[in-house]
C-alpha cells in the first residue's frame, strides 16, 4: 500500500482546466454553472483515486477534498496568469471593445444612476491597476478552490462506495497443487499451461477458462451443445 | 490490493459509533479548523449581502466592488437575482442558494461537532454518520434537484421560480459542505478527528498472507 502522488494529478488538472478558463473563448465553459472549475476538482480526484486503487491505497472523501483544493490552487493560479497574459496582450483592444458595448447599453436604459454609471467607467479606468489585479488573484483562487474541493469531495463520495466491494471477485481457494508457496496465485504466474497464456493480474475470471483451452466441461451441457 | 481492503473493513468495523469520547473532540485543532472552514464560508455570504446594501447606502464603489469579486463566477443578471434595499443581490438566485447553503452546512457540521463534544457522545448520529460515509442513494438525492431543475424548468416540467432555483442548489450545497468541513478536519487536524475518517494504520493483517500461499 503506497500513498499515491498526489503533485501530478493535481497539477494536470488544475492547470489544464485553469489555462481553459483563462483564455478567451475556452472560459464560456463557465457560462455553465463553472464548468471548469468542478471539472478541475472531478479529474484531480479522479486520477488520484484511481492511482490509489492502482497501487492498493484506500482513498477516502478526504482524499478527494485534498486532490480537489490542491488542483483548485493551481487551476486559481494558472487562470489569473492566463487571464493577466491575455490582458497584458490583447487588453486595450478587449477594453475598448467592453465600454463600446456598456456604453451603448447605459444608452438604452432609462433612469440608470450616474454615480454607477461613472463607477462603471471608473472601473474600467482601474482594470490594471495593482489593486484589480490583486482582487483578481484573490477571487480566482478562492473561487477554484472551494468549487474544486466540492468537486473532489463529491467525487471521492459517489466513488467510494464501489470501492468498498472489491474490484475484482476475491479468488477462490486454490485446488492442491496449484502453485507452490510465494508464487503468484490467479494473476501472477499464471494458470495451468493448458488455460492458455497468463493474464495480467487480477483479469479475467479463473472460474472461466478461456473457450476451447479449459478443462472438461458438463456432459449435459455438451449434449446441449450438440 | 487485497491486505488494503481487509485494513480497511477492519478499521470500518472496529469503530463504535456510540460510547463515551467515540465522536469527542480530541483536541482543539479540528475545531479550529471547523471554525477556519467557517469563516471562508462564510465570506461570499456576507460579500453577497453587503453588496445591495452597501448600494443602497450610497457606498457605490464598496458595492461594485464585491459585486466584482462574483464576475468571474456568475452572470449577476438582475432578473434572476433577489432584491434586498431594492438593490439585486451580488449574485443570482441559485448562487445565493448555493453560498447560502455552503454555510448551513458548515455551520450544521460545527454545530454537531460541538454537541457531541459537550455531551460526550454523537449528539446527531445520522448527520455525523452521512458526514463520514454518505451513502451514494443520499447524496444523489440530495444533489439530483441541483442538476435536474435547470434542465427539467428549461423544458418546461418545473416551474423556473428564483425560490426554486435558490432551494435546490442550498440542498445541494449544504450536503456538499457536511462533507467538505469533516474532511478538512481529517487533512489539517488528523489527530482530532472522528474515528470513523481516519487513515488506516498498518497492522497484523499488512502482513498476512493469503490462505494457499499467494502473496499479491
Amino acid at each position: 500500500m503506497q500513498k499515491p502522488d498526489l503533485l501530478r494529478p493535481t497539477l494536470l488538472a488544475g492547470v489544464l482546466f485553469g489555462v481553459a478558463s483563462g483564455i478567451p473563448g475556452l472560459n464560456v465553459g463557465n457560462c455553465c454553472c463553472c464548468l471548469w472549475l468542478w471539472a478541475a476538482g472531478w479529474l484531480a480526484a479522479m486520477l488520484y483515486i484511481r492511482e490509489g486503487r492502482r497501487t492498493g491505497y484506500p482513498c477516502r472523501v478526504s482524499d478527494g477534498a485534498m486532490a480537489g483544493l490542491v488542483a483548485g490552487l493551481f487551476g486559481g493560479f494558472s487562470a489569473w496568469t492566463v487571464e493577466m497574459v491575455v490582458n497584458l496582450l490583447f487588453g486595450e483592444q478587449l477594453r475598448e471593445f467592453a465600454q463600446s458595448m456598456v456604453e451603448s447599453i447605459l444608452k438604452n436604459v432609462e433612469g440608470f444612476p450616474p454615480e454607477m454609471e461613472r463607477a462603471i467607467m471608473q472601473a474600467f479606468e482601474q482594470q490594471t491597476s495593482v489593486f484589480r489585479m490583486v482582487l483578481a488573484l484573490i477571487s480566482s483562487v478562492f473561487f477554484f478552490a472551494l468549487l474544486s474541493t466540492l468537486a473532489g469531495v463529491l467525487t471521492a463520495a459517489l466513488m467510494d462506495r464501489g470501492s468498498r466491494s472489491p474490484i475484482a471477485p476475491p479468488p477462490p481457494p486454490q485446488p492442491s497443487g496449484w502453485g507452490a508457496p510465494g508464487t503468484q496465485g490467479w494473476g501472477g504466474s499464471g494458470p495451468p499451461s493448458d488455460w492458455g497464456p497468463a493474464g495480467p493480474p487480477g483479469t479475467g475470471s479463473p472460474q472461466e477458462p478461456p473457450v476451447g483451452q479449459g478443462p472438461a466441461r458438463d456432459p449435459e451441457a455438451q449434449q446441449e451443445d450438440r | 490490493m487485497e491486505a488494503g481492503s481487509k485494513r480497511r473493513v477492519r478499521d470500518e468495523g472496529a469503530i463504535p459509533v456510540q460510547g463515551s469520547g467515540g465522536l469527542a473532540v480530541r483536541g482543539a485543532g479540528v475545531v479550529s479548523v471547523h471554525l477556519v472552514a467557517l469563516a471562508a464560508l462564510a465570506l461570499p455570504c456576507v460579500l453577497v449581502f453587503a453588496s445591495p446594501l452597501a448600494l443602497a447606502s450610497g457606498w457605490t464603489e464598496t458595492g461594485l466592488l464585491c459585486r466584482s469579486f462574483f464576475a468571474s463566477v456568475c452572470h449577476q443578471r438582475q432578473e434572476r437575482s433577489f432584491l434586498v434595499a431594492g438593490q439585486p443581490l451580488a449574485v443570482c438566485a441559485r448562487c445565493t442558494g448555493f453560498y447560502l447553503g455552503l454555510l448551513a452546512g458548515a455551520l450544521l457540521s460545527v454545530a454537531v461537532r460541538l454537541l457531541s463534544a459537550a455531551s460526550g457522545r454523537s449528539a446527531c448520529q445520522g448527520i455525523e454518520r452521512f458526514a463520514v460515509t454518505p451513502r451514494r442513494s443520499v447524496l444523489l438525492a440530495l444533489l439530483g434537484p441541483a442538476v435536474l431543475h435547470p434542465l427539467a424548468s428549461r423544458v418546461g416540467l418545473v416551474p423556473d421560480w428564483s425560490t426554486l432555483r435558490a432551494a435546490t442548489a442550498f440542498v445541494a450545497a449544504t450536503a456538499a459542505s457536511m462533507l467538505v468541513v469533516p474532511s478538512l478536519a481529517q487533512i489539517f487536524a488528523p489527530s482530532g478527528v472522528h474515528p470513523l475518517h481516519r487513515q488506516p494504520v498498518p497492522g497484523p493483517a499488512a502482513t498476512c498472507r493469503p490462505p494457499g500461499g499467494g502473496g499479491a
